[in-house]
């Protein structure tokens, strides 16, 4: 009577523990980096998977005066109000005239909740945590709100810590002072 | 002297007849004293003295006379000898009471061939001047037809170099008639040459045009094409936002957004092709608009320039046509240059052929000159002879500066010789007279 197909498995497995054969080792998977790519005032960025709540197209906005100039004004937003901040003005710290930023992404933190428009939106991207370069020169404008980096296609993509912007008094208080207000928007 | 002797023969005549009477005396008284004498003898004694001395007496008185008329005779001798001499201003003296006639015919005719020969002489003189005067103006003849035989012949060298230039002119027309015919026909192929470029010229205009039309339209093509990249480029991202949303929810849902985190994985895979395309469409097609854009401007100054080289081809015509017309003048003032040269030509023959029969008569001239210059000298010669025969006759006193005058004059005769010419002038003289130009 011949054996039965269990039987012929088990048989292998034991003439394979008789060559004493070590099992190939499993490599761990690597840790990567993931984030979007996308870029404010022209300059690339990578924002980290969870540092954003969304991204969604610009919306509508109604100016809210008495506010500092990079406040756009306040949106709509699934039955809620979203203050949608320009984030050329924000960065750069000057008007901006220049073509309409179609997108803007939520940042939602403790107290914060706010959209900052975008000047494009790429894709996702996953890099190698080994890749990061924490020592690159970057946007002096934006220097002091990010967090390292990578290099992509040749060309340096710094990674905005969101922590770094909300926890920056300038965007924590949106309400323009005297000078703002006097230059900026009023509540004529 | 004579006239000193002849006025001493009487005293010695008296002298002798005195000394005579003396001796007779003398005698007769020695006789008588001496000798005793008959009458007869001393009547012979005495009478024969006295007859002699009587004899003396007449003898001296004859001779006296012939004496006297000897001398009448000598001086007319002499006035004779010197007549013949050729002195008619001798005077014979008319006081010889016996030669006095014939003395006083020797003068009136001495006086009337004085006056004779200043008769011949004045106009014999004039005659002469006259002669001399006609030696030199055929002198002069001769010079001047030997000057106008130079002149001639100069004359005929002249037209004969004026024949060859007309001729050597000729044929530079005939050359430059044929020169410009030919100019005037590559002209009108040049002008035929621009009518076709003309022609190619708009052919290629409109051609350009069309194609330009078509490259506009290729244009906008290309800007759709644009447009639409541009537009699958808002898509792309539009959906990079929805695959970027899907992982935010699907990290959200946690191990049950896992598949929607697969998706948004493949989906973000397949954005990356999709935006490396796009870019590259986008890249290409905004590249190939460039290129269109450059075409229509390369075919715009392609147009611009064809109708530039139409305006030129037109401007060129209307220089051909001026050329052309311009050949055409300039031929027929070749032509009409050509029939004057020969015209000149035929001239310049003709003034030769002329100018030959001048010089053979200016030769003839020449020599009949010449011929009077022969005989007025000849003749010169026997006037100077007959001047000089008639000067002989002396018919008036002359001083001694006239004399010197008139060998002062003799001297200049001698020195007025004819003109002596040079050997080279002889030379160029003799074959000027058998130089022949040809023609």
């Amino acid at each position: 009577m011949g054996i039965s197909a269990f039987q012929s498995l088990e048989l292998l497995e034991r003439l394979h523990a008789y060559d004493n054969v070590p099992a190939p080792a499993v490599a761990p998977p690597p840790v990567t980096w993931v984030g979007s790519s996308l870029g404010i005032a022209g300059v690339p960025l990578l924002i980290g998977a969870g540092e954003m709540d969304e991204l969604i197209e610009t919306p509508t906005v109604t100016t809210i005066p008495g506010t500092k100039p990079w406040v756009l004004g306040v949106a709509a937003y699934k039955g809620g109000l979203l203050p949608i901040f320009s984030g050329d003005v924000l960065f750069r710290k000057r008007p901006y005239i220049g073509r309409a930023r179609d997108y803007c992404m939520v940042i939602r933190r403790p107290g914060m909740y706010f959209g900052l428009t975008l000047s494009h939106v790429q894709r996702d991207l996953r890099f190698p945590i080994e890749q990061r370069i924490m020592e690159h020169e970057v946007d002096p404008d934006f220097a002091g709100y990010t967090l390292g980096g990578f290099m992509y296609k040749g060309e340096f993509r710094a990674v905005l810590d969101i922590d770094k912007l909300v926890a920056d008094d300038e965007l924590s208080n949106a309400a323009a002072g005297k000078i703002s207000s006097k230059k900026g928007k009023s509540n004529e | 002297m004579n006239k000193a002797l002849n006025f001493g023969v009487p005293n010695v005549w008296l002298a002798g007849m005195a000394l005579g009477a003396l001796g007779c005396l003398a005698g007769i008284v020695y006789a008588l004293t001496k000798t005793q004498l008959d009458a007869g003898t001393l009547t012979v004694l005495i009478g024969a003295p006295g007859v002699l001395a009587v004899a003396l007496l007449a003898y001296r008185g004859q001779r006296r006379r012939v004496e006297y008329t000897e001398q009448g005779v000598a001086e007319i001798n002499r006035a004779l000898v010197k007549i013949a001499e050729g002195d008619l201003t001798v005077r014979v003296p008319e006081d010889n009471s016996v030669t006095r006639d014939i003395a006083r015919e020797i003068n009136a005719s001495t006086q009337r061939q004085r006056e004779l020969i200043r008769n011949i002489k004045t106009p014999f003189k004039v005659s002469t001047e006259g002669i001399t005067k006609i030696g030199g103006i055929a002198e002069g003849q001769v010079e001047k037809g030997r000057e106008l035989t130079r002149s001639v012949v100069e004359s005929t060298t002249a037209a004969t170099e004026m024949v060859r230039t007309s001729e050597e002119i000729k044929r530079s027309t005939a050359e430059a008639a044929r020169t410009s015919e030919r100019n005037r026909q590559r002209v009108a192929q040049g002008y035929e040459l621009t009518k076709d470029m003309s022609k190619a010229s708009a052919d290629v205009r409109e051609s350009v045009q069309e194609t330009s039309k078509s490259a506009k339209r290729q244009g906008e093509l290309i800007q759709s094409v644009t447009a639409a990249a541009e537009y699958i480029q808002a898509l792309n991202t539009k959906i990079s936002v929805v695959a970027i949303n899907t992982r935010i929810e699907a990290e959200k849902a946690g191990e049950h957004g896992r598949p929607f985190l697969g998706i948004a994985e493949a989906i973000g895979d397949l954005m990356r092709e999709a935006e490396e395309e796009g870019r590259k469409i986008i890249s290409q097609v905004r590249m190939l608009q460039n290129l269109s854009a450059d075409n229509l401007s390369s075919m715009e100054n392609t147009v611009g320039t064809v109708v530039t080289i139409l305006e030129y081809i037109d401007r060129l015509d209307s220089s051909l046509e001026e050329i052309n017309a311009g050949s055409s003048a300039i031929t027929k003032i070749i032509t009409s240059v050509d029939d004057a040269a020969g015209q000149s030509a035929t001239t310049a023959r003709h003034m030769n052929s002329s100018m030959d029969a001048i010089r053979e008569r200016n030769l003839d001239i020449s020599e009949y000159s010449e011929s009077t210059l022969v005989g007025v000298s000849s003749l010169t010669a026997s006037m100077r002879e007959v001047a000089e025969s008639l000067s002989q006759f002396r018919i008036e006193e002359i001083t001694e500066s006239e004399r010197t005058l008139a060998a002062i004059e003799d001297l200049k005769k001698i020195q007025g010789a004819k003109k002596v010419y040079r050997e080279e002038e002889m030379t160029a003289l003799e074959q000027g007279k058998v130089a022949r130009v040809s023609v």
